[in-house]
């Protein structure tokens, strides 16, 4: 399991995010990415998720690029229809693929059990909390059987509780697929990330910092640092 | 906690509909004053008008004459709402809507389409051209905030669809149509009142039934209690229309909070 980014030059007005920008996210275990606010991490998830286009270079999942619906992306705010219950928002990659009501609603009862909104599933959005909606997306994010779960913040809007209940469920599900988070908290991404990476700089570069120990720690803190201070 | 707030949203509502029946009494007292005051036969007493007004409820004309109206209302906004609708999308979602549909559509809004009733006339017949006047008329409000509103769609919600696998008829059905239905609804109320005032212009040419040509044939017997009757028939047909669709509305924009 692999997703990769292959020469991705990204503008966006004058600015330019990415310029021959390459990356690779592996399966089996939660890659964070650790950046300041308006480095581009939000564009990346973008970028892999197929939502904006670059001007250069591909997104490859395992090898070919990525079928629609194989990458399953939840933006910082806005992640679930706020028109639909959270068990219609959950059923919706189904009915969108055309999955039986029967079978759709089997499917989406499993995940929300597994995510812990089952008790939610008749209500709107508007009445759950930022960990609630978080919750309810990331069962969506399950029905869809997607291969790769990107999130943009996954617990901006989230109390401390809440927060680890989510990373607890982002460590579960990147055993099966390949999961990528980006946040620009640095403690958090340290606490829970496998793989971690560091995005900064204009056009942005990317860095894997993660080692064992001490030394990561150490080396992490003078990466961001010196990022942070541009 | 919820119980309280619940205890003073119905009192809040109490004092609201109070409010309105004190507005509505301040209303028929005034116009009792006058009528005393300037004894003109135009100025019927409020006892004679509602006299009136219950004796052609109860012997059936009014109420056959506003079930006409009714129908023709419905008919013309079922006409408005599918048609403002669509030219409202296709504006504000297609490039060449937005180019070439949505001048055209505010450049027609303020022409005063009531003078096209001998053209509407001469070439849909009497029945067609009340419902195209009235259509066209409705038309307008709908058509315009459904414009504007599926100018605002989120794009991420669009998005979130996109990378589910869905595609331009799904985009349409989950996200731009719930999105711009609090709009289309506003449309719609402002198109509700519209209708019920137009009805009259439409119905008072060629008298073929409908309150409209109720009131126009009171004005030809100079019976002004009946020119009343019918007016308030229609003013409250429409003020209870009117609350049905805000109350819908309401509904809509409380329980998704958009």
């Amino acid at each position: 399991m692999r997703l990769e980014l292959r020469g991705i030059t990204f503008s966006y007005k004058d600015l330019l995010i990415f310029e021959r920008f390459s990356a690779s996210f592996n399966g089996g275990g939660l890659n964070v990415v650790l950046g300041p606010n308006g480095v581009g991490k939000s564009t990346l998830l973008k970028i892999m998720a197929g939502v904006l286009r670059p001007k250069e270079g591909e997104v490859l999942l395992n090898g070919s690029p990525p079928a629609r619906g194989e990458i399953s992306y939840l933006p910082q705010d806005n992640e679930l229809l706020p028109w639909l219950t959270v068990r219609e928002n959950v059923e919706l990659p189904l009915r969108i693929r055309g999955v039986n009501s029967a079978e759709s609603r089997r499917r989406a009862e499993e995940a929300m059990k597994l995510t812990g909104v089952l008790r939610l599933a008749d209500r709107y959005p508007k009445r759950l909390s930022g960990g609630e909606r978080k919750r309810a997306a990331i069962a969506r994010a399950f029905v869809a059987e997607a291969k790769a779960l990107l999130l943009d913040e996954p617990t901006a809007s989230v109390d401390p509780a809440g927060k680890e209940d989510i990373w607890g469920l982002l460590k579960e599900a990147a055993k099966e697929r390949i999961t990528v988070a980006v946040t620009h908290d640095v403690a958090e991404a340290l606490l829970v990330g496998d793989v971690i990476y560091v995005l900064a700089g204009r056009p942005a570069r990317i860095a894997e910092v993660t080692e064992g120990g001490e030394r990561a720690w150490g080396r992490l803190r003078s990466i961001v640092e010196s990022y942070y201070r541009r | 906690m919820g119980e309280a707030k619940e205890h003073s949203r119905i009192i809040l509502s109490s004092l609201r509909a109070a409010y309105f029946l004190a507005a509505l009494l301040l209303l028929v007292i005034l116009w009792e004053a006058a009528a005393t005051l300037y004894q003109k036969p135009y100025l019927p007493h409020v006892s004679e008008i509602g006299e009136k007004l219950w004796r052609e409820l109860s012997a059936g004309r009014l109420t056959e004459d506003l079930q006409l109206s009714l129908r023709r209302i419905a008919l013309s906004l079922l006409i408005s709402s599918l048609t403002g609708m669509s030219l409202g999308l296709l504006a504000a979602r297609i490039g060449y809507g937005n180019r070439l549909l949505r001048p055209i559509i505010l450049a027609t809004y303020p022409m005063p389409h009531i003078t096209l009733i001998p053209i509407l006339l001469w070439l849909l017949g009497v029945e067609g051209s009340k419902i195209a006047v009235i259509s066209l008329i409705t038309f307008y409000p709908i058509a315009l905030s459904t414009m504007e509103w599926a100018l605002r769609t989120p794009r991420e919600y669009e998005e979130l669809v996109e990378t589910m696998g869905g595609n331009s008829w799904h985009k349409v059905i989950y996200v731009v149509i719930p999105s711009i239905l609090p709009g289309v609804l506003t449309g719609l109320r402002i198109a509700v009142s519209t209708a019920f005032a137009v009805v009259f212009v439409a119905e008072s040419f060629v008298l073929t039934g409908g309150v409209g040509a109720y009131i126009e044939e009171s004005w030809q017997r100079f019976d002004y209690a009946g020119v009343y009757a019918g007016m308030i028939t229609l003013s409250a047909a429409g003020m209870l229309s009117y609350a049905a669709i805000w109350l819908l509305e309401k509904s809509y924009r409380e329980r998704v909070g958009y």
